[in-house]
């Protein structure tokens, strides 16, 4: 088989990706994703003893189905197993989960977010849960891990400009989630 | 449109690099920009974001070694073989 047989058939190289994906290679996806993985359950689910169990069910999901994998980010892929995982548990615990009615309130007033008091720390938390798959993952790398946009977008497979705008869509909708509870509650 | 779309959010995220970096975000982009209303309150939910990061704790490894010990046994191999030996998997990447 040759190499230029390889690059012409997209379907055989899943294939060949495919049967790579032995116990090695899972062992290098732990020691490369365990830190994040563990930290982007704990931002999701604000419980660490839940988020441990989230990201070893994730794994062990993970190597169930690592023949689907697409091969374009295994942290994309990894993310998103750990966040159906998170809402599954969610579902468990609180009987349903509702991510489409949440709250939110246009920009009236730029002023009303002041210093991170303890009383905000739940409700950006739970403002956090409501954003999409693509930007929680986004938020994560960028304020969790401290990484550049550039660096995000070779993580996550896509390029820098969509990172950017994922960014700003996400702030958006956090501050307007953050804005509709700030208004429920006053 | 677009082309405005996307001036926003490089400014936004210039402001982001700042804040990371610990510098002043106004500095990072245009005075008229940073007077922006909206700027202003993305900045701000940018701000409680990295507070609130700050105050996430890492793993010191006990959970990835607790979790490891978990998922290894699934391995086809198990018990897993030589090459996802625990201390392979249970390096931290970098490290």
């Amino acid at each position: 088989m040759t190499a230029l047989a390889v690059e012409r058939s997209p379907h055989l190289r899943l294939v060949l990706e495919a049967g790579a994906r032995d116990d090695r290679w899972f062992a290098d996806l732990y020691r490369d994703t365990f830190d994040s993985a563990f930290r982007f359950a704990v931002m999701l689910t604000h419980d660490h003893h839940l988020a441990e169990e989230v990201v070893a069910e994730a794994y062990a999901r993970a190597w169930k189905n690592r023949l689907r994998f697409n091969g374009r980010s295994e942290l994309a892929w990894l993310f998103a197993i750990i966040r159906n995982r998170a809402i599954d548990e969610f579902r468990l615990r609180r009987g349903t989960v509702d991510l489409d009615h949440v709250p939110e309130k246009e920009d009236e007033s730029p002023s009303l977010l002041g210093e991170l008091a303890p009383e905000h720390v739940a409700a950006l938390r739970d403002a956090i849960t409501h954003l999409t798959d693509e930007q929680q993952q986004v938020i994560f790398l960028r304020f969790y891990e401290g990484l550049s946009h550039d660096a995000v977008a070779e993580r996550l497979g896509k390029n820098g400009n969509a990172i950017r705008a994922i960014q700003f869509r996400a702030l958006l909708r956090l501050r307007r989630i953050l804005l509709g509870v700030s208004h429920a509650r006053s | 449109m677009l082309g405005r779309d996307r001036t926003r959010e490089t400014q936004l995220d210039l402001c982001v690099d700042a804040l990371l970096r610990g510098d002043d975000w106004r500095l990072a982009i245009s005075p008229a920009a940073a007077a922006s209303p909206e700027m202003n309150g993305l900045v701000a939910v940018a701000r409680w974001l990295i507070e609130l990061a700050r105050r996430t704790p890492r793993d010191n490894g006990r959970v990835r070694e607790t979790v490891w010990g978990r998922v290894a046994p699934q391995l086809d191999s198990h018990p897993p073989s030589r090459r996802t030996s625990a201390p392979a998997a249970l390096t931290p990447a970098g490290a």
